[in-house]
């Protein structure tokens, strides 16, 4: 059950955006990863998850907002899904949209009570078509609560 | 290299690097300061250590599944976080493949910290070239 006072949340619009990853940035993600560079001007599949989380019009601190939970207090993922359609490319503008899923509340017995914001991005290519499927979830450990 | 069963890895990797850590937050542009700044995820209870960030931990085995089945178009990988990376710390990746149809290729992966913490948990589908 979606938690109290966020029962408008499921299926809240996110903000749709758009973006476009230079191939410097295919580099500099291999750098990252200490591993190798995709041939030809292909995208790594995690770059699924950054067109997406940067494309997106919300920023991690806006959803976190949406869940009336400060970026300070340390937003951490719990679980991150990519489903890849088509392959993706260097130097190709991609549009994003997607959706809160829903906001549940757990118990941990070491941290208390928290929450689990679930979230939907789809990657369009220029053609209009779906390459990548995003769904996340952040958890959000909540100091100041009774429940 | 793609029979049910068949082993992945293990591979060990480098030790996680609090400089790529940063710059991980720029290709993310992910300002959290728990991937940058000892004294928050201090304050936060977490230790003293910065904490990677997840898709960093994701890019790791997905490389290493990448190189397991060379070729290979990545269709699905599900992840879930059971830990907390930090700075310095030593990750494993290993996995085994738990079924084969045709072209396409389903593994299960783990990453594990130098202490056997598993830190991550994944399933992925991999289509092998024809």
């Amino acid at each position: 059950m979606t938690v109290e006072g966020f029962e408008h949340l499921p299926g809240h619009p996110l903000r749709p955006g758009a973006i476009t990853i230079p191939a410097a940035e295919r580099e500099l993600l291999a750098e990252v990863l200490r591993g190798p560079v995709v041939a030809g001007d292909g995208l790594h599949p995690l770059h699924a998850y950054i067109v997406a989380q940067r494309g997106i019009g919300e920023s991690i601190e806006d959803l976190c907002t949406l869940a009336d939970f400060p970026i300070e207090d340390g937003p951490m993922m719990g679980s991150l899904q990519i489903e890849l359609h088509g392959s993706m490319h260097a130097d190709t503008e991609y549009r994003i949209e997607g959706e809160v899923v829903d906001m549940l509340r757990k118990h941990g017995s070491l941290r208390g009570p928290f929450d689990l914001l679930t979230y939907r991005e789809r990657v369009l290519d220029p053609a209009g078509v779906m390459v990548a499927e995003l769904t996340n979830t952040f958890v959000l450990f909540r100091k100041d609560t009774s429940d | 290299m793609t029979e049910i069963n068949r082993h992945i890895g293990p591979v060990v990797l480098a030790p996680i690097d609090p400089e790529r850590m940063k710059a991980m937050a720029v290709v993310l542009d992910d300002p959290n300061t728990i991937h940058l700044d000892p004294a928050v995820v201090q304050a936060l209870g977490f230790g003293n250590r910065t904490i990677n960030q997840g898709p960093a931990n994701c890019g790791y085995v997905i490389d290493v599944l990448l190189d397991h089945v060379p070729g290979a178009f990545l269709e699905r990988f599900a992840a879930r976080f059971l830990g907390n990376v930090f700075s310095g710390d030593v990750l494993t990746v290993e996995g085994k493949v738990t079924e084969v149809d045709g072209v396409s290729v389903g593994c299960t992966v783990w990453l594990e910290n130098q202490d056997r913490a598993r830190v991550l948990q994944a399933d992925a589908v991999l289509r092998r070239p024809v």
